[in-house]
């Protein structure tokens, strides 16, 4: 139990706390809701110290790291483990805590790192002693005796942030109810595999293209293609001669085979004509010798009245003109076969020069093309690795994805057998749930805790019918935190208190809100923890049910959002 | 032969080639090149009639013995009228 709370600052409102149910009641004024209530009456501010104390989070943004607060300590006495307790932190040094044990007789003073103070709530708290992934921790434990309305802590029993991981819930839920808490690590660890799992498939899916390629069989196959061509094109590389002068040879080459397209065209069409003037040739060796006489005996006939030259004269040009034809044949037949023979020297010539440029061309090649080559290769390295990596990925995807459905399947049924042989630890649990829901609504409604076993971990949830309304959800809450105080009152440890805002009553029917206060009070004799609820006075029963005065309860420090010195701090800022 | 006949048809006829060797005849042109323009000539008129150089020849000995043409340092030339 918490026997005090004080602070160095110089007006804070000390508070004394007594066994069972203590009342921290503030007063509001009419004057005062016109003004900023941002710090209001410090009522929320309670549990924010009882958490820095308890190794909550200071981070710099924190009102205990910043002015006024900074120049301050907060302390606080109260029972660990059976030895009474003080703790103390300062604004400046955060991560440090003053821890005193304190004896009838004597006094043992420490200060520690933060971290170590949390270890040794861990302990001697709850009996936690594990570390490591997915491990339930005091922080995340505590949190649920300690709700805080600025984190959502109201919004649902099971949760005691809104953002509150699936995995922080069911792992600290399970151990706060006695459940096996390697169950939900196992979900969680399972839960990182998928998340591995979904990275691999997208990788495997990945790649520049996106194109999908499914299975590591296509895989395969296209990787010893890929791997096929890069061995090709290396090989290629190793044989590779860089010729300096590449460029100038290969443009050589190319002129050299237009000349010889060139003269072979030109020789084609010199045979043609040769072939011609052969003939031609042939033609004047044949001329009949007879022609002329005949001739001369025809003009008798034909041209009766002309006088012709003299037949050897005619003779004489007739042979003339035929030498004259076959002269002139004979010279040009001699020219174009002079040229043919030339043009083929030169063609043959042309072709030797041409087939050496292509045999060096073809041994080797510009410095340009080994680069471009390289270049190749580098690409292909990459892509045979992407490829590789792709299909190793695929690989484990397949053989994996099968393995998780099961483990998931797995787990489950563990969780079922788990929950069945832990019926009897269970069964107060419920009851107490129950029970307390009925006294709250007077058996209109009968409000369940239910562990389920589903495929993703237990599944914890705190009910009670009756519509959404927000004073039921609120009651949820209430009758959870109940339910797990008197739990650990019970078995002896646990932090022995629950601490309720007033937000917690926000919405609730007044006939509840007093009967949420009785229960609590009888509940904390009863089970021996402390309960503590801050309340605005003007919102608080005269007395209870049961007709005992609130004031029995009421701590005789009270505060007021009206004035400067009338909150918690003694300040406003 | 030299003019047509009921055997020789007229573009076949000696006097008829030897006119159109005179046509193409207007300075001093050797053999071949008688020989050669006459073949364009007659292919352009589309005279398909064969003329073998046997033939040309044998125009050529018409107007030589008419007095019509000559040889002069062995190329053909008109013989002027003087």
């Amino acid at each position: 139990m918490i026997h005090e709370v004080t602070s160095s600052l110089p007006k804070f409102k000390g508070l004394r706390f007594k066994p069972g149910l203590n009342i921290v009641l503030a007063d509001r004024t009419d004057k005062s809701e016109q003004t900023d209530t941002r710090n209001g009456s410090g009522k929320s501010s309670l549990v924010e110290i009882l958490h820095h104390l308890l190794g909550g989070k200071a981070e710099p943004k924190s009102v205990f790291r910043m002015p006024p607060l900074d120049e301050h300590w907060f302390e606080m006495t109260f029972d660990l483990a059976g030895q009474r307790i003080r703790v103390r932190r300062d604004g400046a040094t955060p991560g440090k805590v003053t821890v005193a044990t304190l004896t009838t007789d004597s006094e043992y003073e420490e200060t520690i790192s933060n971290e170590q103070w949390k270890r040794r709530l861990a302990t001697r708290v709850f009996g936690l002693s594990e570390e490591g992934d997915w491990a339930p921790s005091f922080r995340s434990c505590i949190s649920y005796f300690l709700r805080r309305q600025s984190a959502g802590g109201f919004q649902t029993p099971t949760k005691h942030f809104s953002q509150q991981m699936t995995w922080d819930v069911q792992v600290n839920l399970s151990f706060l109810l006695g459940l096996d808490v390697e169950l939900p690590r196992a979900w969680q660890r399972l839960r990182e595999r998928e998340r591995q799992m979904d990275t691999l498939r997208k990788a495997a899916q990945g790649g520049a293209l996106g194109e999908f390629v499914g299975n590591s069989g296509e895989l395969a196959s296209e990787l010893a293609g890929a791997e096929d061509e890069l061995n090709t094109l290396a090989a290629a590389i190793a044989d590779f001669t860089v010729i300096p002068a590449y460029t100038t040879v290969e443009v050589e080459v190319t002129r050299l085979g237009q000349q010889i397209r060139a003269l072979n065209n030109q020789m084609v069409s010199d045979r043609e004509y040769l072939a011609q003037l052969e003939s031609s040739f042939d033609e004047v060796e044949g001329a009949r010798p007879t022609g002329l006489a005949e001739l001369y005996a025809a003009a008798e006939v034909q041209l009766p009245e002309v006088a012709l030259a003299a037949y050897d004269e005619v003779q004489a040009f007739h042979d003339s003109v035929i030498a004259n034809r076959r002269q002139y044949l004979a010279a040009e037949i001699r020219r174009i076969t002079n040229e043919l023979a030339t043009n083929t020297a030169e063609r043959d010539r042309l072709a030797e020069q041409r087939s050496d440029g292509l045999r060096l061309l073809a041994s080797g090649g510009a410095a340009e093309t080994l680069f471009e080559l390289q270049r190749d290769v580098a690409r292909r390295q990459v892509r045979v690795e992407q490829l590789r990596q792709r299909y190793e990925n695929a690989v484990a995807l397949e053989s994996q994805q099968g393995e998780l459905r099961l483990e998931r399947q797995r787990l489950a049924a563990a969780l079922t057998r788990d929950l069945a042989e832990r019926q009897q630890v269970l069964s107060p649990v419920f009851v107490t749930f129950e029970r307390l829901s009925q006294r709250l609504y007077a058996d209109q409604h009968h409000g369940r805790l239910i562990i389920n076993a589903t495929d993703n971990g237990p599944e914890i949830t705190a009910t009670i019918p009756g519509g959404r309304s927000k004073g039921i959800t609120n009651m949820q809450v209430y009758c959870f935190d109940m339910d797990l105080v008197t739990l650990w009152a019970r078995r002896g440890r646990g932090p022995g208190f629950l601490v309720h805002d007033s937000h917690l009553f926000d919405g609730v029917d007044e006939r509840q809100r007093a009967t949420a206060l009785q229960l609590g009070a009888e509940l904390a004799d009863a089970e021996e923890f402390q309960y503590i609820v801050t309340l605005n006075s003007d919102e608080t029963p005269a007395e209870l049910p049961n007709g005992r005065p609130i004031d029995d309860f009421v701590l005789p420090q009270r505060l007021t959002d009206y004035g400067e010195d009338g909150g918690l701090f003694g300040l406003k800022f | 032969m030299i003019t047509p006949t009921k055997g020789v048809r007229p573009e076949r006829s000696l006097l008829y080639i030897g006119g159109q060797i005179l046509s193409d005849l207007d300075r001093p042109t050797t053999v071949s090149g008688a020989w050669e323009a006459l073949a364009r000539r007659r292919r352009l008129h589309g005279q398909e009639a064969t003329v073998t150089f046997d033939w040309f020849v044998l125009a050529l000995d018409l107007l030589r013995a008419l007095g019509t043409i000559r040889l002069q340092d062995g190329l053909i030339v008109k013989v002027g009228k003087s």
